[in-house]
């Protein structure tokens, strides 16, 4: 490994004036392009699904950048970094269920037949107005609660990557600057900005994906990266159905359901199927975006395996495992979760191996170009969440709460109120950012807060789709069980004594939202709904 | 299948001291990866230029909309 014994001297960032030029450059083109939009958009339909103009091409461009953002590919690394090879798992799994729902349209077919903007629209129209503003207030809560590390883990990324000192006011200030230039394009242009800036983003992603992980995998040698985590961890760094890397087979079948989650239930990703031309386009998207789905997870694990290699030789680097007095350095086998860069030194959260990884790995200019993937995968995901959780508190809470009154919003009212939600939510995930430390890995942090709204959601989706016999009453139960998912956050854990897997929370509490929705239908069936289905009717 | 298999044969982790299950895994996940990131480069060229295309078409039927509706806020 010449280039180990080479680079490894000195574990220092080389982040050169080029790269940050490359950088500022392309986020100010960024913006640029989101204004753009603004002069194009007309009416709340062009504002939230770009007018349902979207072909194949611009929507796979678009759910991959939203789907596809830093905090993915740093907690993805993450894993890798603390499962091995094993954690690649996650991806093949995300793949083949994203594929799936290509093939078979579930859920997403029928929902773009509906002709519905968001999914809580749909559940109006299936289960009544009520039913629509609690899965509205469900899904803002725990989608703003899942976007609450997008920022810090961002901030993170820059910090390790450029060598700037995570403490004091650097991480807040970084943070700061980078919300800044999303809310701007975001508030302004609505989804036809987010699609724009998607599709530039996805351009220079992709070509940064690419030459990370071939430049990495030439710079460190696949033998080398196998022989290393063999010796480190063993079987369990390869075989995911071992549970001493932390993985099994209840987290298998619970990355399953994530995989689902994503593609056809998580907000993000369906808005994509909502704004595309027809239902066979829907499918031809998720068939093709199966790909982008596994990959995202597939390059980051790949490069958190490389980054834990890498830091693992570095002379003077001392990993550390986590033990019941706090940190100590780690013995071969266990699973770092801290990194200090010399012995005695202060301890480096492992979120910041990848970036230390790619800024001792790849040269000037190219490292400004990946720098600039990552911040527009950042940025395309951020802008994508602000827009959805806005919209559905606007669409699905407000107006509904008016219209029982009697004062609907009108359309500019409606686009108003979206942006100033925008500016609040881009407000708390500042504050959320700076204040609340995570006590699991981010990716556990993001599938149980995600779960607070999606189990209740895949019930009340899937009954209310395929089964006729779902009641509203059934579909309310539903959502309320699925935010029990909520004890899965390591705060309530402490809170409550418990001290459970998040994939067993999440897994139960699934299996409790569709008890729910199935005895709740069974036991107090609705009354015929046509009447309901023209009332609803926006 | 078979495809798989011949590609992860040719994965080349070449470490013949490790135990056959691992080296059996690892083979399995480079070849997994290598499939995975030529799709995806595949992919990418064509959403790159179909989405071109795609973006012109969604101005000119933006565009289209009735001027009283547009600039909303």
């Amino acid at each position: 490994m010449p280039l180990l014994a080479a680079t490894l001297a000195l574990i220092t960032p080389a982040f050169s004036s080029v790269d940050a030029v490359i950088v500022i450059v392309y986020l100010l083109g960024s913006v640029a392009l989101g204004l753009l939009a603004n002069r194009v958009v007309s009416g709340i339909g062009g504002y939230l699904v770009a007018g349902r103009t979207l072909g194949t091409a611009l929507a796979i461009a678009t759910m991959t950048g939203s789907e596809l953002g830093l905090i993915t590919v740093m907690y993805q690394a993450q894993k890798g970094f603390t499962g091995g090879f094993a954690a690649l798992h996650i991806g093949v799994i995300a793949g083949l269920v994203t594929l799936v729902v290509g093939l078979t349209g579930f859920i997403v077919a029928p929902l773009r037949e509906a002709g519905v903007m968001t999914i809580p629209e749909y559940y109006e129209r299936r289960f009544g107005r009520r039913t629509r503003i609690l899965g509205g207030v469900l899904l803002a809560l725990g989608g703003i609660l899942n976007m609450g590390l997008f920022l810090r883990v961002g901030s993170q990324f820059v910090v390790g990557v450029t060598g700037l000192d995570p403490h004091g006011a650097t991480l807040p200030l970084i943070m700061l600057g980078l919300l800044t230039l999303v809310l701007i394009y975001t508030v302004l242009g609505g989804m036809v900005s987010v699609v724009l800036t998607d599709y530039a983003q996805f351009v220079v992603l992709s070509i940064g994906l690419v030459l990370m992980v071939v430049l990495s995998a030439r710079a460190l040698g696949a033998d080398h990266l196998v022989a290393v985590v063999a010796e480190r961890r063993g079987l369990a760094g390869f075989d995911p159905r071992i549970a001493d890397a932390g993985f099994g087979p209840g987290y298998i079948a619970w990355m399953a359901v994530l995989g689902l989650v994503s593609a056809a239930i998580w907000p993000t990703a369906v808005t994509r199927a909502l704004a595309s031309k027809s239902v066979a386009v829907v499918k031809r998207q998720y068939a093709l975006a199966s790909l982008s789905f596994m990959i995202r997870f597939l390059i980051p694990c790949f490069m958190g395996v490389c980054a834990f290699v890498f830091l693992t030789e570095a002379p003077g680097v001392v990993l550390y495992a986590q033990g019941p007095g706090g940190p100590a350095p780690a013995e071969p086998g266990a699973l770092a979760t801290h990194f200090a860069l010399t012995p005695g030194g202060p301890l480096r959260e492992n979120l910041e191996a990848f970036p230390i990884l790619l800024a001792n790995l790849l040269p000037v200019g190219l490292l400004g170009v990946v720098t600039a993937a990552m911040l527009a995968a950042f940025m395309s995901t951020h802008d994508s969440y602000l827009l959805c959780w806005a919209s559905v508190l606007t669409r699905d809470v407000v107006d509904p709460l008016l219209r029982a009154r009697g004062r609907p919003l009108d359309e500019r009212a409606q686009i108003k109120l979206t942006r100033v939600f925008i500016v609040l939510i881009g407000l708390w995930v500042l504050l959320w950012g700076v204040f609340y430390s995570p006590s699991q890995d981010v990716w556990d942090y993001i599938g149980i807060t995600g779960a607070v709204y999606f189990t209740g959601a895949i019930a009340v989706l899937s009954a209310g789709l395929y089964w006729r016999r779902a009641s509203s009453t059934g579909a309310v139960l539903a959502l309320l069980a699925g935010f029990s998912a909520v004890a899965g956050l390591g705060p309530v854990q402490r809170l409550l004594g418990l001290n459970a897997p998040s994939w067993l929370i999440g897994l139960g509490t699934l299996a409790l939202a569709f008890a729910a929705m199935i005895l709740g239908s069974l036991l107090a069936p609705d009354r015929p709904r046509a009447p309901l289905d023209a009332e609803a009717r926006p | 299948m078979i495809v798989l298999s011949a590609l992860v044969g040719a994965a080349g982790v070449d470490a013949p001291a490790l135990d056959p299950a691992i080296h059996a895994w690892a083979r399995l996940w480079i070849a997994l990866l290598w499939i995975g990131v030529g799709l995806f480069a595949a992919l990418s060229v064509y959403v790159i230029i179909g989405g071109f295309f795609d973006i012109l078409a969604m101005f000119r039927d933006l565009r289209a909309a009735p001027d009283d509706e547009r600039d909303p806020g």
